[in-house]
């Protein structure tokens, strides 16, 4: 054999293995990103736990988070803001003073959107706004709309899911606090396929340029802009794409409930850079049961491409599951009943994708 | 001239040896650990679609080459076909630096990237000695004497 056509032969063998390692890496990265089969990937150091804050009360919740800090609400007593920093210390505490009476509120909530924040209940359609400069509130607005669910876009602007006054279907909507003739509903977002409201349930949540819906009861999440326009389906790795609902009417009381226990797929969701996190509760090809017994899982996608990243366990917190996260400045944040802990997420999860 | 043959021929084999030293290794570390192996190459951030395949694909075709090697008119083969394989695992490499969402290794910080960067070094020098042997390698006649009939000064 002649050197030359030696080196010819090695010359083709190298392209025709690096060409058929590129494809390779090609199909199987569109197979995991957009067709998955179920089959989550754990890279190590996604997610490393730092610290935790251990609480008082077990009526904490993630009121919001920007600019290094996040906030705290606390359901017993509506009114108490929380800032913590971003390793968790505790650096102020305020009271919400409101400059008119309250309506008949029951468990009012708070959303922290800095400069603004909001308090709301939803089952009954008053909205207060104010800066978290004095926390001083007043009432902006009154939509006459019932809504159980809100999340700031941007300057006096909120994402809220309405419920439908004559039929009880959900739909997302907009409230433009500053003139509410902005307000706008799109019945496009959630996809209605049988009753349109149990089906439909699940979690309202966003980044601050996207609006992103998270399904309850199947492998589906819509991400839209804060116009409700640019409306994109996204689909979670697991396989329950029709939602296993059994209803049942009891006329008695007039009223519709489950029959069963529905099967619940995502139960978890937020939003950051770009990120979406969702804490799935299927268990995917290959998994060890035990981490189930004793961690949530999360699913990273990445919004504007619907493309799955990875996933991270999330440890259980005194045998309790977490009861929500919050993700800001490439940390993600886990309420447990009595504590926060804290997950350094990797670096680039702090950034939208170049 | 004969002089010259037989130290292409020693060159030649050695190289060999340390293609098989290295296989022999690669193959059996991953079968003695095959779960572990397979759970890694499914958290690997390229090939998880076919970590089940590849699972067996790559021990066994690193055992072939290894045969190959030991049968004295396949040992040519054998060296493509180490170069094939090599070439192969250093294009993932490179991939998995410059293409990957993540980099899937378990330390943190810079040793992250230095690993990676060293094990490429390593691929690179193992490709380039069996570039050395297939040009140097005297041609024997394959069928009956060992006399040598196809080679160049």
């Amino acid at each position: 054999m002649k050197t030359k056509f030696k080196i010819i032969v090695l010359l083709s063998m190298a392209v025709v293995a690096s060409v058929s390692v590129v494809y390779l890496f090609k199909l199987s990265e569109e197979k995991m990103r957009f067709h998955n089969s179920f089959t989550r990937r754990f890279p190590p150091h996604m997610a490393d736990q730092l610290n935790s804050l251990e609480l008082k009360y077990n009526s904490y919740y993630f009121a919001g988070a920007a600019d290094g800090k996040i906030y705290l609400g606390n359901t017993t007593a509506p009114l108490l803001v929380t800032v913590l920093d971003s390793s968790l210390k505790v650096t102020e505490t305020y009271k919400i003073g409101l400059k008119t009476l309250l309506p008949a509120m029951n468990r009012p909530q708070i959303k922290v959107d800095p400069p603004y924040f909001y308090l709301y209940e939803g089952s009954i359609p008053y909205i207060y706004s104010g800066f978290i400069y004095d926390w001083k509130a007043k009432i902006m607005s009154n939509t006459g709309y019932l809504f159980s669910q809100l999340q700031p876009i941007e300057d006096n602007k909120l994402a809220v899911r309405h419920s439908d006054p004559l039929t009880a279907e959900n739909i997302i909507g907009t409230i433009d606090l500053n003139d509410t003739l902005n307000n706008k509903l799109e019945k496009k977002i959630l996809q209605k396929e049988s009753d349109g409201i149990f089906e439909t349930d699940g979690i309202l949540t966003g980044d601050g340029k996207k609006l992103v819906y998270v399904y309850y009861y199947r492998n589906k999440f819509v991400a839209t802009d804060g116009n409700l326009t640019n409306i994109h389906e996204g689909k979670t790795i697991d396989t329950i794409s029709n939602p296993k609902l059994k209803l049942i009417r009891i006329k008695s009381k007039n009223a519709t409930t489950f029959e069963k226990m529905p099967l619940l797929v995502n139960r978890l969701a937020a939003a950051n850079e770009g990120w979406l996190f969702v804490n799935s509760q299927l268990m995917g090809q290959k998994e060890p049961e035990q981490m189930w017994k004793s961690s949530s899982i999360i699913d990273i996608y990445e919004i504007e491409t619907a493309a799955y990243l990875a996933s991270i366990y999330i440890d259980d917190i005194a045998d309790h599951k977490i009861k929500s996260i919050i993700v800001i400045g490439g940390n993600l944040y886990a309420m447990g009943e009595k504590q926060i802990t804290r997950y350094k997420l990797r670096r680039f999860l702090a950034y939208p994708r170049r | 001239m004969k002089r010259k043959v037989q130290i292409r021929q020693h060159i030649f084999n050695g190289i060999a040896t340390a293609f098989i030293l290295l296989f022999c290794y690669a193959a059996t570390s991953k079968i003695i650990d095959f779960e572990n192996f397979q759970v890694q190459l499914a958290q690997s951030p390229m090939l998880s679609a076919f970590s089940d395949e590849l699972s067996f694909a790559v021990p066994i075709s690193e055992f072939l080459i290894v045969i190959l090697f030991m049968i004295r008119r396949y040992k040519f083969t054998a060296m493509f076909l180490s170069f094939t394989i090599m070439i192969m695992f250093t294009a993932y490499i490179y991939m998995i630096l410059n293409y990957s969402p993540y980099v899937p290794c378990s330390c943190g910080g810079v040793l992250e990237k230095l690993g990676w960067k060293e094990h490429m070094i390593f691929n690179i020098a193992f490709i380039l000695m069996a570039v050395v042997a297939i040009i140097i390698y005297p041609q024997e006649k394959l069928i009956g004497t060992n006399t040598i009939t196809d080679y160049e000064n």
